[in-house]
């Protein structure tokens, strides 16, 4: 007759690897042992913070998540296993840095509030430490609805459902031109939320109306005078179509537009434009306001972080040459309509390319010319067209270009403003 | 003799009526199986894109990448959030102080009206920069991503899936497009239901453990397999998003004059960084249909109008009994034609893999006995549940058998 005996029952489960509570146990040791490691070594917290074996931390209190997760798992309808994985999640928290957030929860809720940025910055691992925390507080949450009845557990799950979708809602209708509505609990309720589960696309794809790519076009020259130009995408340099997509996404972030410009400033920029108006003539089939498009601060950031590494990756390839500068073009190709198509255009011709020049960069993506006249402005390529009688002053830019068995004229300025004919 | 009383049954209000409808649409139990097929199609793809990240771990992920982490961080940290204001009065312009000027000159935003700065966002490769341990991270990702797509360990793998899909995409945050927002909406619900419970490494294990066992109670012997409400729960949660994804995309489109002058498509079949232009025999199609002006106009406006019906069209058909398959193959269609037309096969896969949690379970399950498919889990000639009983002889042995 087996005897039954309870003492023995509650170490079983400690040791029981199906068990939640043998997993538990060892998330539990795991996280104490990142806490202490980082209470251990720490006199001033936030500065030995980052010296003190930090990847080893992370790595326990890692390991110690994936234990909980385990536990929730092998009885997911336990709350007090839900809640005692909450537990090792939060001892993991205070182990990437938590206590330092507490010790200073004033600033915590200041940046809640919308006032600042966040406060915890210099933090190792700081953005760990909001997903360990979000997981964390969604844990202890679960436990607590696990001690509802069932009617109780579908009304919170159907809060969450409309909360989740009325979020997705807000971020579609978000976009300009957008309900205040809309707009304001994006911004003040769900804004959080859809960043941290990336869900704040709005869907509108190929809206309002499907438009021309943009390409960059880097010149890159040297100290010995020569030059090479980078195209930026360039279908056969890829392994995969989706290497190719993704550097398509890259040259569309360049393409925000300045929301707002001083009509003062305009007027400025449109004087020095005419200044080099006999050398540089604005584009004759693209009305004038078309013809300026000033990148927005963001894209500006982009266009400096393109620049250096462009530059950076054409250093480490080639040493041996000393990259000078580099001047950068904003190319937009126009899509060949149908009508063109039909009397024989084709969509690699010279003139479907419209280049708006983004500027002249040293290596580390600086612009070195703000006052240049030409900046951001249409540098035209114009098919020549006896019809129209237009003919610029600048002969030079008149060039012969050959495509197969087909040949034809443009005047392509961007060749003479880039120097190619230097 | 008096006549016994009889309950009378009225009508429940619609306040009931409505409740009942919600409970039953979203926590009724349902067949894991579509949710399972989801689970392998978008684990395979979701496992392809990563790994094509391979040939661009330092480009994209790097500390010295297109966008570096230092202008990463500083988005992260400070860039603005502009509000609305909250009333009518405007609010009242004052000096800015140094700090604002600075914020001004760099962000190129009223500071006034800045409501909050930086995101919410999170990723390994905010603070892994080695070359080796990103490999090594990498790897693991990867790993991860296959055992979703197995189904072994299969929450947990959902899980970490999830975590480093957006890792990667909260780091390259200018080399994303519609395919990542997909995908990543998928790999959430996959988390929340069980999409292992069958199809699966996991349920081949326990079916394996059952079959030890001799232990037919097992759910993971059943065919088809038992209804869950989580399940349920995750499917309709997809079906649903699937729905705003296509009215939005499809109502945005009225804005633009080119949707509605017929004209769209062509922007989209003849744009030379998307479209398979470089190839002769589809430049020789598109000249053919320019040179034919009919043709040309019937082809354009005939798949701009069915793009805008079908995705307009979509949320609501798609619910209908009679519409459901009409709408899954155009679904099929359109993205068959979004792929070949505009390059865009990820995007395209992936949203056929979304469409998929709207075929029934009967018919996965119809496929998977007409395949009698050697999959984990999958019922095959082998399949123990269907058709097997336990019986007991006279001696008092028992053994499984198949019931004629």
């Amino acid at each position: 007759m087996q005897i039954h005996n309870p003492r023995k029952q509650p170490f079983s489960r400690l040791t029981d690897w199906q068990a939640p509570w043998f997993w538990l146990l060892c998330g539990m040791i795991a996280a104490m042992l990142a806490l202490a490691w980082s209470v251990s070594f720490q006199e001033d917290g936030t500065a030995l913070l980052r010296e003190a074996g930090t990847s080893f931390r992370v790595g326990l209190v890692f390991l110690s998540m994936l234990a909980a997760g385990i536990a929730i798992l092998r009885q997911p309808g336990s709350a007090p296993v839900v809640a005692a994985a909450a537990g090792v999640g939060g001892l993991g928290w205070l182990a990437l840095g938590g206590w330092v957030v507490l010790n200073n929860a004033a600033e915590a809720q200041r940046w809640m509030a919308g006032n600042g940025p966040w406060p915890f910055a210099e933090l190792p691992w700081s953005t760990a430490l909001l997903l360990v925390f979000v997981l964390t507080a969604v844990a202890a949450l679960a436990s607590l609805v696990l001690l509802l009845p069932r009617a109780g557990r579908r009304l919170v799950v159907s809060f969450l459902i409309v909360f989740h979708f009325a979020g997705i809602l807000s971020a579609v209708f978000s976009v300009p031109p957008a309900p205040w509505l809309a707009t304001t609990t994006w911004t003040f309720v769900f804004r959080p939320y859809l960043d941290f589960i990336y869900l704040n696309n709005a869907y509108h794809f190929y809206s309002p109306d499907p438009g021309p790519p943009n390409l960059l076009w880097f010149r890159l020259e040297y100290a010995d005078g020569s030059y090479r130009w980078h195209k930026l995408p360039n279908r056969d340099d890829y392994p995969t179509l989706v290497n190719y997509q993704r550097r398509l996404s890259l040259t569309e972030s360049v393409f925000q537009p300045e929301l707002t410009t001083d009509p003062n400033l305009m007027a400025h920029r449109q004087r020095r434009r005419e200044s080099v108006e006999a050398t540089y003539p604005a584009h004759p089939l693209v009305p004038l306001a078309g013809q300026f498009r000033e990148p927005g601060k963001y894209s500006k950031r982009m266009i400096e972080n393109y620049v250096r590494a462009v530059a950076r990756d054409d250093q480490e390839k080639h040493p041996e040459r000393q990259l000078v500068k580099i001047r950068l073009y904003r190319v937009l190709h126009d899509i060949v309509l149908g009508p063109q198509l039909a009397l024989g255009v084709e969509p690699l011709d010279r003139w479907m390319y419209r280049p708006y020049y983004q500027g002249e960069f040293d290596v580390e993506g600086r612009l070195r010319d703000p006052n240049d006249p030409l900046l951001y402005w249409l540098i035209p390529i114009v098919l020549k067209d006896d019809r129209t009688g237009w003919v610029p002053a600048n002969r030079e830019s008149l060039v012969r270009v050959e495509a197969g068995d087909r040949t034809y004229e443009v005047y392509d300025f961007l060749k003479v403003h880039a120097g190619d004919y230097q | 003799m008096a006549q016994p009383l009889r309950r009378v049954e009225t009508e429940p209000n619609l306040f009931v009526r409505m409740f009942r409808a919600w409970d039953r649409f979203f926590f009724a139990p349902a067949d894991p199986t579509p949710l399972a097929v989801v689970r392998i199609c978008g684990g395979l793809l979701i496992l392809y894109v990563h790994l094509c990240y391979s040939f661009d771990l330092q480009t994209f992920l790097g500390k010295h990448a297109w966008v570096d982490l230092e202008t990463v961080t500083d988005l992260r940290l400070y860039s603005p959030v502009q509000g609305l204001p909250l009333s009518w009065t405007p609010p009242q312009e004052r000096v800015w102080t140094e700090e604002e000027l600075e914020y001004y000159k760099k962000w190129g935003v009223n500071p006034q009206v800045v409501v909050a700065q930086g995101n919410w966002r999170w990723s390994i490769w905010f603070h892994v920069t080695d070359p080796t341990w990103m490999w090594l991270i990498h790897g693991g990702i990867l790993l991860a991503m296959l055992c979703l797509t197995l189904g072994f360990c299969t929450r947990v793998a959902a899980v970490l899936t999830w975590v480093g899909m957006l890792s990667y995409t909260n780091r390259a945050i200018t080399s994303l497009f519609g395919m990542d927002a997909i995908m990543s909406m998928i790999a959430l619900y996959l988390m929340i239901g069980p999409s292992g419970a069958v199809l699966s490494v996991d349920n081949w294990l326990a079916r394996r453990r059952a079959r030890t066992n001799r232990d037919l109670s097992q759910p993971a012997l059943a065919w088809p397999p038992p209804p869950l409400i989580s399940a349920n729960l995750a499917l309709r949660l997809m079906q649903i998003h699937l729905c705003v994804i296509y009215a939005a995309s499809g109502i945005s489109k009225l804005q633009g004059s080119t949707w509605w002058s017929g004209t769209a498509v062509w922007g989209t079949m003849a744009n030379y960084e998307f479209s398979p232009m470089n190839y002769k025999l589809y430049m020789d199609y598109l000249r053919f249909l320019a040179e034919h002006r009919w043709l040309w106009e019937l082809t354009t406006t005939g798949s701009t109008a069915f793009t805008l019906a079908f995705e307009i069209g979509f949320p609501f058909l798609i619910w209908l009994r009679p519409t459901r398959w009409l709408m899954i193959v155009s679904a099929v269609f359109l993205h068959l034609g979004i792929a070949f037309f505009m390059g865009l096969v990820g995007f395209s896969t992936i949203m056929i893999v979304a469409v998929l949690s709207f075929i029934p379970a009967e018919v996965y399950q119809w496929g998977l006995d007409r395949l009698e498919l050697w999959w984990p889990g999958a019922p095959g000639s082998d399949g123990p549940a269907r058709n097997l009983v336990l019986e007991s002889s006279s001696s008092g042995s028992v053994k499984l058998s198949r019931s004629a």
